[in-house]
């Protein structure tokens, strides 16, 4: 049953989506590459921590 | 920029692979798993491809990530090597433990996945801090009129054109500073009706020219460093516009006589696609970042 939560929970999910899509396009080119070397290296730790989240939810 | 290819060509396989292990094992975890190897793949790759690296540190990379992943896999395949498929008393009491954790689950991954994305934004507001590199012009004293007109009747002579300037950057920031390019083109112009001709003299930054240097990545400035960016006028006008070869075009009064009335070059930069027949308006309208004028001598 679609409870109003899930609704507002998916409805900001998009908005984060929108908001890194957004400053990706416009904003990404203009940091240095270190600084985009290091933001990818803390996607990838921010991938494993959620990993480790679900998994240990049996998720 | 092979990274970009990379990312593009291993999408669609990796979004693929996704829904058939969702399908299949009904498990989130092995999604971001799976996006975590993605992302790694993706970020040796950043690192090759944007940091001009030697043949030795792409191989000792290449190496180390091989290593790194093999010994990975490897502490896995034990790891379920060691859970016995049978119900044993270990495995009922594993059971029992997971069961406990599924019952009252912590959230300390989800505090370090929080920690992370906020040291993520401190790197994007530090760098963020980091504003433009300063910028000095200095210019030839004047330009010689039959050097640029030799550029004119030839049409295009590239790199070695006529000099017009030199960029200097400087960057007292403790992290490199991205130089964003602008448009960049110099003009025909007369001081004395402010009378400027729509025909552009084409400029190279550094041997390429300005337009296309936009479609390339940005330049940055090392911290503490400078970075220097030659303006020189390799073509004017379209080439080969004005029909036959530079001695029939010398010998055309109309031709000679086109460019008499102009005594400078107006060097103009924007951020937005310009164009001599632009200019006039956008210096009303205060829209150039540079604005210069080189007398022209005989």
């Amino acid at each position: 049953m679609l409870r109003l939560e899930h609704v507002l929970y998916s409805v900001g999910g998009l908005f984060a989506a929108s908001a890194i899509i957004y400053f990706s396009w416009e904003y990404l080119d203009l940091l240095p590459r270190i600084a985009k070397t290091v933001l990818l290296g803390l996607v990838l730790v921010v991938f494993l921590c959620l990993a480790y989240h679900f998994q240990e939810r049996d998720l | 920029m092979f990274w970009q290819v990379l990312f593009w060509v291993l999408l669609v396989p990796v979004l693929i692979v996704m829904g058939i292990v969702y399908g299949t094992s009904k498990q989130l975890y092995k999604l971001f798993q799976i996006l975590a190897t993605y992302t790694y793949i993706i970020t040796i790759a950043y690192v090759i491809d944007v940091f001009d690296l030697s043949r030795d540190w792409i191989l000792a990379l290449l190496t180390l990530s091989a290593i790194l992943l093999l010994i990975l896999g490897y502490q896995l395949t034990k790891r379920h090597a060691k859970e016995p498929v049978s119900s044993s008393k270990r495995a009922s009491k594993r059971a029992s433990k997971a069961k406990a954790r599924r019952a009252s689950p912590s959230r300390k991954w989800l505090w370090a996945t929080l920690g992370v994305v906020l040291v993520m934004l401190v790197v994007i507001i530090v760098s963020g801090f980091a504003s433009d590199a300063a910028r000095e012009v200095s210019t030839v004293e004047s330009v010689s009129k039959a050097e640029l007109f030799n550029v004119a009747v030839k049409g295009n002579v590239g790199p070695s054109g006529v000099n017009l300037a030199t960029l200097t950057y400087t960057n007292d920031f403790f992290l490199p500073v991205v130089i964003q390019d602008e448009f960049i083109t110099a003009c025909w112009y007369s001081t004395s009706t402010r009378e400027v001709l729509a025909e552009d003299l084409q400029i190279l930054i550094n041997g390429a020219y300005s337009y296309q240097d936009l479609m390339r990545p940005f330049g940055e400035v090392p911290p503490g460093g400078t970075v220097a960016r030659k303006l020189t006028v390799g073509q004017i006008g379209v080439p080969y516009a004005v029909p036959g070869t530079p001695e029939e075009k010398l010998a055309r009064d109309d031709y000679v006589g086109r460019y008499a009335a102009y005594d400078a070059v107006l060097l103009v930069a924007s951020a937005d696609m310009l164009s001599c027949s632009d200019v006039a308006a956008m210096r009303a309208d205060g829209k150039l970042s540079l604005d210069i004028t080189i007398p022209l001598r005989e």
